[in-house]
């Protein structure tokens, strides 16, 4: 009937607009997908908004999920930017606990998606159900003149190469101390005269040039001390 | 047309969320509500849905509070009020708004004298 219509658009809007919420903090994410479905419930509630059509104009109103990702984003890049009154201020409530959980840390976690070229023209995968073609049901009427959230992407780019160099060093750190570790627990297993001074040649051999070549030195197999038995 | 709407949005950014404090000074409102008053503003807001986010935030900021209740005709809202620092907030933000609109107003020739 009209009220399994309804939802399955419903419950399509909600699907397409939690897509697009990657981006943001958990937090954040679910607080908006429980406000919007809860307007959607108040305004089909309130309005009785029984058929389709009726339904859909009140979507169009609400906005696409692409604009309404868009407005998450953008009210996350503002928190993260400003230093967060609620610490001094904490309201009674869960406000405090809302504040804790939000990181002061820079831009970095919040990557929207990538703009995608309007889909509501060519064959859009977004607003079509699995199944047969349902038809689009958003088709047209969700042409905001806005301009697409560019602007973001950019500042994340480069806040992204960040990252990636921060992982690198720490990737790179980190294999410097297992080779360190490495090194010194063959040298001792090779004063103690284990037959493993063979496998010992095999491993120190292909060791990438790190800054720490002195302590490979010692274990070069060739300097091994007489006592043992080779 | 871009040009316009990128200046509507860059005058929007500042300003909005004051009106929405603004909303709630004198009575608490649930989200639906405010939200609808502003749909109808268009050139404050895109659509409807892109308040929440603001809401949101200005809950994370400590200037609203908001509590979910419920109700005898639907789903349970969620009304927000007003916080004492939301409160003085709004109250200095309309000190700065009118001495930064008469400026402009006198800088970019609009406005009486």
């Amino acid at each position: 009937m009209s009220s399994n219509t309804t939802d399955r658009v419903v419950a399509e809007y909600l699907r397409e607009l939690e897509s697009r919420l990657g981006g943001l903090p958990v937090l954040q994410r679910r607080e908006l997908l429980a406000d919007v479905e809860a307007h959607i419930a108040t305004e089909r509630a309130e309005r009785g908004l029984d058929t389709e059509a009726e339904v859909l104009e009140m979507l169009e109103r609400l906005g696409s999920p692409e604009v309404v990702a868009a407005a998450a984003y953008e009210e996350a890049e503002m928190t993260g930017g400003q230093p967060l009154v609620a610490a001094a201020v904490s309201p009674a409530n869960a406000g405090a606990a809302e504040a804790r959980q939000v990181p002061p840390t820079p831009v970095a976690p919040v990557i929207p998606p990538p703009p995608d070229p309007p889909v509501f023209g060519g064959p859009g995968p977004s607003y079509t159900s699995p199944g047969p073609a349902a038809g689009r049901p958003y088709g047209g009427p969700y042409d905001w003149p806005l301009p697409p959230p560019t602007t973001p992407s950019r500042k994340d780019a480069n806040a992204s190469g960040v990252r990636v160099a921060i992982i690198a060093v720490a990737i790179a750190l980190a294999g410097i101390v297992l080779l360190l570790c490495g090194g010194a627990f063959m040298l001792a297993r090779s004063s103690e005269g284990a037959p493993a001074s063979d496998t010992a040649v095999q491993e120190a051999t292909p060791v990438p040039p790190t800054p720490e070549t002195p302590f490979q030195a010692p274990v070069a197999p060739t300097r091994t001390p007489p006592a043992t038995g080779n | 047309m871009t040009d316009v709407a990128q200046l509507s949005s860059s005058l929007r950014r500042g300003t909005l969320e004051f009106c929405v404090l603004a909303m709630v000074e004198h009575e608490d409102r649930y989200g639906t509500e405010i939200v609808r008053c502003f749909g109808e503003e268009r050139s404050l807001t895109a659509s409807e849905g892109t308040v929440y986010p603001l809401l949101s935030r200005l809950r994370r900021v400590g200037w609203l509070d908001s509590k979910w209740s419920e109700s005898p005709s639907g789903p349970p809202r969620r009304y927000y009020a007003l916080t004492d620092s939301g409160r003085s907030a709004l109250e200095h933000f309309r000190t700065e708004w009118v001495s930064f609109r008469q400026t402009v107003d006198r800088l970019v020739g609009t406005g009486g004298a």
